[in-house]
């Protein structure tokens, strides 16, 4: 919560299997804070189930087994219930791929969250969380004005970077984006880029991104998973030019993705 | 050459034929809907409509069948609310709070399919059986409690079917801010809302219609039911009695199919003109 | 906060209070002082219908604080009330059975009437009808026996007229008395069975070689006290001299029919006592009063409205009878209808109190946790509680049935034709030929109608076809069963008569929006690429369509038949308005049929008279209830394959 914290996520030893197939083997690793992390590699290795991992949105699929432990602000996340849980998920955010406002007005949409936690105590306080929010995402400018329409009929690029006000808005620690801007034109992702770059210095940001292009342009650090495994991680510079693995030389020369 | 010509001729044949039965569906409907419109305005009256049966009912043109209109909805009201308390929790159970295929919920859903195919009359005579085992007299309250065992299974199949057009992204998204399966469950509903108003309001007409099931335990009576434990008179077994026991007066049966009819009507219309209406807060 | 969600349920509790206040409110029978309290329920036969309004009426008009529910619904369903507890006075319209005196049923005399043969005004043979008079053994002929065929059968002559008999498909009194004027039961009755006095009397009416028989309540018109106009009395042949004498005419008017009832010159059966029964003497004062009124003050009412008036003897002995019953000043009626009710409030409000710890409990999380608990429980309950139903009601059927499997075999049961319920004969082979019959005839019409129809919405036409099309069987859907039931009995009974044709077009209207819109949804799934693949090798649009779109969706067309088959099966009122109630294996497409849930329909209200009747009723929806399952499940299992078919493809 408070930005100097030093709240960190550690990975230690996770391991996922989806019916019986394993999706994450043996994976360790740290996040830095106030850093963006890439997660880089060819599709269907395991980086959306890292990240759904992460905050545990993972249950809901279909036959899922996992073990190790997922530690956040000290508490493992993965053995986490009820109340701990729901509290621990609070401090991690999450904008999927597909830009998914929820079903009512815009000033609700961002409400929401303070809501359900409880942590605006009156009208006042709620709207100007509101406003915080919108107008640190670059939004509330442009919606300033009909803050009670439905959320449904903004574009999909102010959708977007809607459902991220939405979820800044209850104070996360770490923002996860699973290809945030795949479903966006080129000038609404130029716009939500530039947003995690000035977000970073508030919080700790984790990105799946599809596109190596996006790692270079705003990954400090960078992780490169691949069929499940970590093969490398560390500074986004140093890994993207001057790899350690044979693995990541490969991909990174294009012969796999 | 032959052959060339026969799969033409064979081509013309069949869209007469179905030119054909598409006009004999409409020909029927048509039928049908004139019937019930033409005999029921010749005798539909506006005492009919708002008066109780007077005194001398059976002898005489004296009141109107409001008993059997005010009885219909004094019975299909309350179940519809009851059916809504127990069919929309049951049904986001088995989508939200069990995952989908687990073995609960496709019993579930297996036990809430038979429910559905059995034919009201069976829900009527176990409703009966049940009900004379615990000494309880055909009633309100008898008809109440046949017609929500019936509106449930509805309920809850086309409240499945609507759970499953809502995107899992929503479901994602309230998860991911920390919110419960209950305070996720609220939101969809909004989501689902218009879906299962359209939903609940077939389902009212299709109870409101339900003659089989009345028949043996609400009774019937010529007054309008005071408490829960007076038997009440409901339109189609009115329909069914006159029509099988006019006394001098057939057109009452006939104003009553008309009455029946545009309720009916009524409902399906109503039905998606809201869901149209309250479709804006949604994706 | 307040939430929205929270006020609701401020706003619901004392909704719910209020409610549970209402219902349980005015059923109270105090000390009566001055003024009789109470209520009061009739059902029954249709015979003394009439009559018991107006006694109802008058009653209540001289003592405010009662009320009284008197309904029709034949003199088995006030047989069935009156000994399950449902009412407090059973209407029967013939003598009770040596079962229900047994069961402690007591009937007491209210008012004589009869059963007058009748045919149709309009009969060519009319005068040596009038002549020659209706026997004994001439009715016990045409009514149970295979031999007459025609009038000249009948009459004792050549004449090959048909003679078309009626009867009567409910449990009646009419029915019982008339059968045993020449010694047989309601079920020896052969004929088309039609449901109600009045139906039976518009049969007549409307076929001019019908022959029937109604309660003098409807063969005399209640305004002018004569036959309605095309209705004419067939005159029995009292002492069975094969002419009408002038002593044995006395059919003109009601009064006169009366007469001849009241001075025992009509034969007796078919006239007739007319009982109200309770069981057991009646106790509680309302119920009471209201017999005593009914044998004094309501006889006045006997005579107009075409009714003898109970004998003196009768009255005598039956007053002895209550004042013997042992009445005190006021007895509160047991009535477990408000038990129920208050069973079902406290139920509600111990469900209040579980839910509160959602707002005592002190930290939000906590509450929150507890909220999804709690939801999770309920809903647990809920949904566990379907599979209980559904288990309920099979165990349910099945445990009432058991009587009657204990009589006869499974296998006898099933297959045997005989349907004597006096017997103790219950063959259910008639009624399940008889479902099967009329849901295979319906769905041999609809499945082509509705393939056809949905071939033609999905490949061939137009956009404004369609606008109309869907909303008119959106229409056809929303119907009720009872409108269909109409429209069958205005518009297709008189073409076809009450005959499996009938039900069948009534059956096929039915299902039709189901097929339709499940074959349109299963043509649509076809991708076009398909399509286009066939058209590009230049098939025809109906080649196409046969060879690819229909051939693809085989399978779910087979599980949308077996889905509106189960549907066709179950149906009930439309069915038991038009399908003639004969419980026979049908013969033909003109003749009249008897399928099982018109059986329970009809014969529900017979199931106090004969032990094993009861029994039988509940086997036969337990046998609906089971081959509607089968379906079901069958039509799952067939989609699930589907469904298997189409991920590996």
């Amino acid at each position: 919560m408070d930005n100097n914290d030093k709240v960190s996520l550690v990975v230690k030893d996770l391991n996922l299997s989806i019916e019986g197939r394993p999706i994450l083997k043996n994976i360790s690793l740290t996040i830095p804070n106030n850093k963006i992390t890439c997660i880089v590699g060819p599709s269907g290795c395991g980086k959306s189930t890292l990240l759904k991992t992460f905050n545990r949105l993972i249950d809901d699929t279909d036959s899922v087994k996992y073990s190790g432990e997922i530690m956040i602000a000290g508490k493992d996340i993965l053995s986490a219930t009820g109340p701990d849980l729901i509290e621990l998920r609070r401090h991690i955010g999450l904008v999927p791929q597909r830009p998914c406002p929820l079903p009512m007005s815009i000033y609700e949409n961002v409400a929401y969250g303070c809501r359900i936690h409880g942590l605006c105590k009156n009208r006042k306080e709620l709207n100007a969380v509101v406003e915080k929010y919108l107008t640190e995402v670059g939004l509330w400018e442009e919606v300033k004005d009909r803050l009670h329409s439905p959320a449904g009929k903004l574009s999909i690029g102010q959708q977007q970077r809607l459902c991220l006000a939405r979820g800044l808005a209850v104070r996360p620690d770490f923002i996860l984006a699973d290809e945030a801007t795949s479903a966006l034109d080129p000038v609404s992702s130029k716009i939500v880029e530039d947003l995690f770059v000035k977000l970073k210095e508030k919080y700790t940001i984790i990105m799946v991104t599809h596109t190596l292009r996006q790692a270079l342009r705003i990954a400090d650090h960078a992780i490169f998973i691949y069929l499940g495994e970590l093969i490398e991680s560390g500074d986004a510079d140093k890994l993207f030019n001057d790899p350690k693995e044979e693995l990541t030389r490969k991909y990174l020369a294009g012969v796999f993705s | 050459m032959r052959n060339h010509r026969k799969k033409y001729i064979e081509e013309a044949v069949m869209k007469g034929v179905m030119y054909l039965c598409v006009f004999l569906v409409l020909a029927f409907v048509a039928s049908i809907i004139w019937t019930i419109f033409a005999k029921g305005f010749k005798s539909i009256s506006w005492e009919m409509v708002s008066q109780v049966p007077g005194p001398s009912f059976n002898t005489k043109d004296d009141g109107g069948f409001l008993n059997a209109i005010v009885g219909s909805l004094m019975v299909v009201i309350p179940s519809t609310l009851i059916a809504m308390i127990i069919s929309i929790p049951v049904v986001f159970y088995i989508t939200l709070y069990r995952r989908r295929n687990d073995v609960l919920s496709y019993v579930a859903r297996l036990a809430y399919d038979v429910l559905y195919g059995i034919p009201s009359i069976v829900y009527g005579a176990f409703a009966f059986a049940i009900m004379v085992y615990v000494g309880m007299r055909a009633s309100l309250l008898g008809g109440i409690i046949v017609t929500t065992m019936l509106m449930i299974p509805m309920l809850i199949r086309s409240g499945d079917e609507i759970a499953k057009t809502i995107p899992d992204e929503i479901k994602d998204a309230t998860y991911s801010l920390g919110a419960t399966k209950y305070e996720t469950m609220k939101v969809i509903l909004r989501q689902a809302m218009p879906g299962m108003i359209t939903a609940t309001l077939l389902a009212l007409g299709r109870a409101i219609g339900d003659a089989a099931s009345v028949m043996f335990t609400a009774g019937f009576s010529d007054a309008i039911p005071k408490t829960l434990s007076q038997p009440t008179a409901t339109l189609p077994l009115a329909i069914f009695n006159w029509i099988t026991m006019p006394s001098p007066f057939p057109e009452r049966a006939y104003a009553a199919a008309l009455v029946l009819t545009i309720i009916v009507l009524i409902l399906s219309i109503g039905g998606r003109y809201i869901s149209n209406h309250f479709s804006k807060n949604n994706l | 906060m307040i939430h929205k969600s929270n006020l609701f349920i401020i706003v619901l509790f004392p909704v719910l209070a209020f409610g549970l206040a209402v219902s349980c409110g005015s059923h109270q029978t105090k000390k009566s002082s001055i003024h009789l309290e109470g209520s009061v329920s009739v059902s029954g036969a249709f015979a003394l219908y009439p009559l018991a309004v107006q006694w109802a009426n008058d009653f209540q008009v001289h003592n405010p604080g009662v009320h009284i529910s008197v309904s029709a619904g034949g003199a088995g369903k006030g047989m069935t009330d009156v000994m399950n507890g449902m009412v407090d006075y059973g209407m029967l319209s013939r003598d009770l059975h040596k079962q229900e005196k047994d069961n402690g049923a007591v009937a007491f005399v209210v008012g004589r009437d009869g059963v007058v043969p009748t045919v149709n005004s309009k009969n060519p043979l009319l005068p040596l009808i009038m002549a020659k008079g209706l026997s004994e053994d001439m009715a016990r002929k045409a009514w149970t026996s295979a031999d007459c065929k025609t009038w000249g059968d009948l009459l004792g002559t050549d004449d090959d007229t048909p003679l078309h008999v009626y009867t009567r498909s409910d449990a009646c009194g009419a029915a019982q008395t008339w059968a045993e004027f020449f010694g047989a039961q309601q079920e020896d009755l052969k004929g088309t069975a039609v449901y109600g006095d009045p139906g039976i009397a518009s049969a007549v009416e409307n076929d001019i070689y019908g022959l029937g028989f109604n309660n003098i309540a409807y063969a005399y018109d209640t305004e002018t006290h004569l036959p309605p106009n095309g209705i004419t009395i067939f005159p029995i042949d009292v002492d069975n001299s094969g002419v009408v004498e002038k002593r044995e005419m006395f059919y003109r008017d009601k009064e006169a029919i009366v007469k001849a009832i009241e001075e025992d010159r009509y034969p007796s059966p078919p006239a007739r006592n007319l009982y109200f029964v309770s069981k057991g003497i009646p106790k509680d004062s309302a119920s009471v009063a209201f017999l005593r009124y009914i044998l004094k003050e309501g006889q006045k009412f006997n005579v107009p409205a075409g009714y003898v008036k109970t004998p003196l003897k009768n009255v005598i002995e039956q007053n002895r009878m209550i004042r013997r019953g042992g009445i005190s000043a006021s007895v509160i009626k047991e009535n477990n209808t408000d038990l129920t009710v208050a069973i079902f409030g406290g139920a509600v409000l111990l469900i209040i109190i579980l839910l509160s710890p959602s707002y005592l409990l002190k930290s939000l999380n906590r509450r929150r946790m507890f909220k999804e608990k709690a939801s999770s429980v309920f809903m647990f309950i809920f949904t566990i509680g379907s599979l209980f139903l559904v288990l309920a009601i099979m165990i349910g059927l099945y445990y009432k049935s058991i009587p009657l499997l204990n009589q006869s075999s499974l296998w006898n049961l099933l297959t045997s034709s005989d349907w004597r319920p006096s017997k103790h004969q219950f063959g259910f082979l008639p009624f399940i030929a008889g479902t099967l019959y009329v849901t295979l005839l319906s769905m041999l019409i609809a499945v082509p109608l509705s393939l056809f129809t949905s071939i033609f919405l999905t490949e061939y036409s137009r956009k404004w076809i369609r606008k109309i099309v869907f909303p008119s069987l959106d229409i056809l859907a929303a119907l009720p069963s009872v409108i269909f039931g109409v429209w069958g009995i205005l518009i297709l009974i008189p073409v076809f008569g009450y005959s499996l044709i009938t039900a069948a077009l009534v059956l096929c209207l039915m299902v039709l929006p189901i097929l339709v819109s499940l074959f349109v949804e299963i043509f649509s799934a076809v991708p076009n690429d398909l399509r286009d693949a066939s058209t590009s090798l230049g098939a025809t649009k109906w080649q196409t369509t046969k060879h690819v779109v229909v051939k693809k969706s085989l399978p779910g067309i087979f599980a949308a038949v077996v889905l509106a088959l189960s549907k066709a099966m179950g149906e009930t009122i439309a069915v038991m308005m038009v399908c003639g109630s004969i419980p026979q294996i049908p013969r033909s497409l003109f003749g009249g049929f008897y399928p099982i849930p018109a059986l329970i329909g009809n014969n529900y209200g017979e199931m106090a008279s004969v032990p094993l009747y009861e029994s039988a009723i509940m086997f036969a929806a337990l046998i609906l209830f089971v081959i509607v399952l089968i379906f079901n499940i069958l039509s799952r299992v067939i989609l699930y394959r589907i469904q298997q078919n189409n991920e590996e493809s």
